[in-house]
């Protein structure tokens, strides 16, 4: 194997499977990329932790086909550290080692036989649908932040992606609060009942949509299809491989309250500030605030014995009775964060029942937040 | 002719020799407590090659008539036990009649006895017994009291008698079985012979303090914190070893009920928890500690050899005994020297005590426990510094006036090592303190006061997780249900042996559920107490409290150094890190001198 390619190129490619290689692994082959020369000018640079795969090529000069893995992150700093524009050599030599060179500098690493890397998975005849990264990305936004974290509840720990007859719906749960959110798309997945995706899959997603939607393309185009328990992402020049999570997620619409008949209608902005400010003052690790809505006014209080107490008003529209509950400020601050819309609406029942945000007016029927109050 | 025989009594009794004969030091523990039982006020206890070739046991307690003697050879012959309400009432260490003839069975036995209240005529009455068989009943001159000789044990069942261990593994057993009595009677004098050396002596009225350090040695007994408190109508009394002794094993903790040494899983973790991580991972504590209470709540015929015993309320009895040491713990007496004016340190109720919700009176109970404020505390349980525990409960002592602590009374002088604060203390002792540990402990302390002071918040679950845990830990999670609801852990019952999470301490946010819920269980059903929780939050505090603390290599000013003290001396443990390492060293003067050659 032997090529040249620019130093920006090469660098966005590695990048990309930074996040992939696993740094601690009893294989050690997971922590090294797969460079191949392919004859057509391009460079392949794959990753994998044999659970989430990166592909992505590149156009290169080519000088001679082969390929080789070495050490992602080691790469990764060494074409990180060549300044400027130019162009860095890769050429494969005996024994598996990797020489690189720009300008000056030559570095020879030590690298694994290529054809040991886990392959690729590949897919034939997978039903791919069109999807805007745009439309995507927002969707991952406003859910993924509400996934679980706790290994033993791996069913949680990934999106939920629920295709409904026109939309697009995806759906995440920690068990305390729960955020879904939908889209129209056309197209037809083909899948007979939701997949969970995981939450290192969906955050690979998340940086190659970005990449799309802020990259110099006028019209970002993307494709997602599912074959075989895995989710494929694609758009031109890089593909997303995810292995779903297996075992099934739960009755999220079963959780979710009926229209609650005590509703708020507020500024989203104002009452982010208020929960940011008020909570400096709630306990470090439980960060509960209180609620109190009145007739036009919402109060937030915290109280924490160490440190002090807080509270501030906002007005709000609101005239039904008058009502005292807890939550946990994150919980609701990690909501209207993810939201843009310029009002919400707080939907609640009773201090024990879970409450409900989303946007108010339209948007509202397209995100839908669930948290469980806390009891103080 | 019937397949199904009843068994000869010879056989019979051999069986029995089975359960409540498994070496010699089964027949020293059976013959001791006999002659106990018989009112001995000492006893005297031979051995020959670990209790193999002979064991005796001669006492001067009340002796038997020879129509007694001859009787008390019979399977369940006993003076001991008159009728089936009489077993709910044992003060007695036997009661089953069983001991005697089962050794009988298995060895040659002889017997020589003589009662009381025979003016002039010392005669008493020798049996020979072999293999369970009577061989002569004889006159013999003895003064009032009971000799058992057994010899050349398991003579005729050569099975049992292989797997007997060395003669000084057998000699040691037996020695353990001789210690317990001794621990269990103070009022008994005891003399053991080995092999014809004698290795122990106590006479009769030693003191606690005296028998135990025979038990767990010299060193370990000169850790010993006197403990003595009534709780829930249990009494627990005795000393145990302050921090700054441990063992690998529990061997060294003794534990008796009602006069009678058991073995108890439950009861031992009650203690091991009252140090509060104050000993250092996996070792434990030595001592001797007595529970006594009514008859009628404890059931003893439980074990053949009466090792363990039943508690008709065994939650009373691990929290009484986990409170009175965690009583005699808390103020950290072992602490060599006594600060200036012995102070009275407030202490903070520990959990089981109901949680304050009205602030104010949390923080003015927190107020006096930093030992700064003159106010009456709302406790009740505040303890005088340092060792002078009054006998009996720990009475109500509003503090008087703010009096150094320990560390209060230490001179700075100065750093080393930017790590160690090197201090003189008024006795004329050099005193290192750790500055990171010690930092440690009392961040850990104010940190657990003000979780403690709220209450415990819960944090529903929208989409509960499910915990499926063993059949046996499962049912015991179904028993306490209410108390699992006190520490914010709303589990309900899922079918079968599921449960679901409905709730959990918002403090424990992000904290897997089913581990946490099976480690409850599992103490739950060892302990009968849940410290599941209130370990998981002190694990979360302890490590809230490293990061926090001030490091090694830090340089503090002088103030900060006397803040840092003075804060030491309000808080419980206050000698170790929230990890059991100790933070402070002393070095005595005299030590001092003798390296330096001044003495």
């Amino acid at each position: 194997m032997e090529l040249k390619i620019g130093i920006p190129e090469l660098t966005r490619a590695l990048a990309r499977s930074q996040g992939i290689v696993e740094k601690k692994s009893t294989m050690p082959i997971l922590s090294h990329v797969l460079l191949e020369a392919r004859s057509t000018g391009e460079l392949a640079v794959s990753a994998t932790d044999l659970d989430v795969s990166v592909s992505g090529t590149h156009a290169a000069e080519v000088v001679k086909e082969g390929g080789i893995a070495v050490s992602a992150r080691h790469l990764f700093d060494i074409v990180k550290s060549l300044a400027g524009e130019g162009k860095v050599s890769l050429k494969k030599t005996a024994n598996n080692h990797l020489e690189v060179k720009a300008g000056q500098a030559e570095f020879r690493l030590v690298g694994l036989p290529g054809e040991d890397f886990p392959a690729m998975p590949k897919f034939e005849k997978v039903p791919f649908v069109p999807v805007e990264p745009t439309t995507v990305l927002s969707l991952v936004e406003r859910t993924a932040f509400a996934a679980s974290t706790d290994e033993t509840r791996y069913n949680l720990n990934g999106v939920f992606f629920e295709p409904i007859a026109g939309l697009m719906r995806l759906v995440a749960t920690d068990g305390h609060r729960l955020s879904m959110a939908d889209a129209v798309i056309e197209g037809d997945f083909r899948l007979k009942k939701g997949v969970i995706l995981p939450r290192k899959g969906i955050s690979e997603l998340r940086k190659l949509l970005s990449e799309a939607v802020e990259g110099a393309e006028e019209k970002p185009k993307g494709e997602l299809g599912f074959a075989d328990n895995s989710a494929i992402f694609r758009r031109p020049g890089v593909v997303l491989v995810m292995r779903l999570i297996e075992g099934s997620f739960p009755d999220y619409r079963q959780v979710i309250p009926k229209a609650g008949e005590k509703v708020a209608t507020l500024g989203r902005e104002r009452l982010l500030q208020v929960l940011r400010r008020v909570s400096l003052l709630s306990s470090e690790k439980s960060n509960a605030v209180k609620l109190e809505l009145g007739k036009g006014n919402l109060r937030i209080a915290a109280q924490n014995p160490d440190l002090g107490e807080a509270r501030e008003d906002l007005p709000v529209e609101y005239d039904g009775e008058p009502l005292k509950i807890g939550f946990n400020a994150k919980y609701l601050i990690d909501v209207l964060t993810v939201l843009h819309d310029a009002d919400v609406r707080l939907e609640l029942a009773d201090d024990l029942s879970p409450g409900v945000v989303r946007p108010s007016g339209e948007a509202g029927e397209h995100f839908t937040a669930v948290i469980m109050p806390m009891r103080i | 002719m019937p397949l199904i025989q009843v068994l000869p009594p010879g056989l019979v009794n051999q069986i029995a020799a089975g359960e409540v004969v498994e070496r010699p030091a089964s027949v020293v523990k059976e013959l001791v407590e006999n002659a106990l039982d018989a009112g001995a006020r000492s006893i005297q206890v031979d051995l020959e090659e670990g209790g193999l070739a002979l064991v005796r046991v001669a006492d001067d307690g009340s002796g038997m008539e020879r129509e007694d003697a001859v009787l008390s050879l019979e399977r369940h012959a006993t003076s001991k036990l008159r009728d089936a309400g009489g077993l709910t009432t044992i003060g007695t260490m036997g009661f089953r009649g069983e001991a005697i003839p089962a050794i009988a069975s298995v060895a040659r036995m002889r017997i020589d006895t003589c009662p009381d209240g025979k003016p002039g005529s010392a005669v008493g009455t020798r049996i020979s017994v072999e293999g369970g068989d009577v061989t002569a009943v004889e006159e013999v001159a003895r003064a009032r009291g009971t000799t058992i000789e057994v010899r050349d044990l398991f003579f005729n069942t050569p099975a049992r008698r292989k797997f007997m261990r060395s003669t000084p593994a057998e000699s040691g057993h037996c020695s353990e079985a001789v210690v317990r009595a001794c621990l269990a009677r103070t009022d008994v004098g005891f003399t053991l012979r080995s092999g014809g050396r004698i290795s122990i002596v106590s006479p009769a009225g030693a003191s606690t303090e005296e028998r135990a350090a025979v038990a767990i040695g010299r060193e370990a007994a000169r850790a010993l914190i006197p403990v003595d408190q009534e709780r829930g109508g249990v009494r627990v009394h005795g000393a145990i070893t302050s921090p700054d002794h441990s063992a690998a094993t529990g061997r060294g903790l003794y534990l008796f009920v009602n006069g009678r040494f058991i073995r108890d899983r439950a009861l031992a973790w009650a203690v091991v928890r009252a140090y509060a991580g104050s000993l250092p991972a996996g070792r434990q504590p030595a001592g001797v500690l007595y529970l006594e209470l009514p008859l009628d709540r404890v059931d003893v015929n439980v074990h053949p050899q009466k090792l363990e015993v039943r508690f008709q309320d065994a939650r009373a009895a691990t929290d009484a005994l986990h409170h009175a040491v965690s009583e005699a713990l808390r103020p950290s007496p072992w602490l060599r020297h006594a600060a200036p004016g012995a102070s009275p340190i407030p202490a903070v109720p520990i959990a089981a005590e109901p949680r304050g919700d009205d602030v104010a009176d949390v923080l003015s109970r927190a107020r006096a426990a930093g030992g700064l404020s003159c106010e009456t505390p709302p406790s009740n349980s505040s303890l005088p510094f340092p060792v002078e525990l009054p006998r009996g409960t720990a009475q109500a002592e509003p503090p008087s006036r703010a009096v150094p602590g320990y560390f209060g009374s230490l001179r700075y002088i100065g750093p080393f090592a930017r790590t160690y604060l090197v201090c003189e203390a008024p006795g004329g002792a050099l005193v290192v303190v750790d500055q990171h540990a010690s930092h440690e402990r009392v961040l850990f302390h104010r940190l657990r006061e003000s979780l403690r002071a709220r209450k415990l918040e819960a944090q529903p679950f929208l989409v509960p997780p499910v915990v499926t845990l063993p059949t046996a830990t499962a049912r015991t999670v179904e028993g306490a249900l209410a108390e699992l609801a006190q520490v914010g852990l709303e589990v309900e019952p899922f079918g079968g042996d599921s449960f679901a999470v409905k709730s959990a301490p918002a403090v424990l946010g992000g904290t897997a559920m089913g581990p946490l819920l099976g480690d409850l269980a599992a103490q739950l059903a060892e302990a009968g107490t849940s410290s599941a929780v209130t370990e998981a939050l002190d694990g979360l505090l302890a490590t809230m409290a490293c990061h926090a603390a001030v490091r090694a290599n830090q340089d503090l000013t002088r103030e900060e150094v006397r803040a840092l003290l003075d804060g030491l001396d309000s808080i419980d443990f206050k000698a170790r890190c929230p990890h059991g390492r100790p933070v402070v060293a002393e070095l005595p003067i005299a030590d001092l001198e003798r390296r330096v050659g001044r003495r």
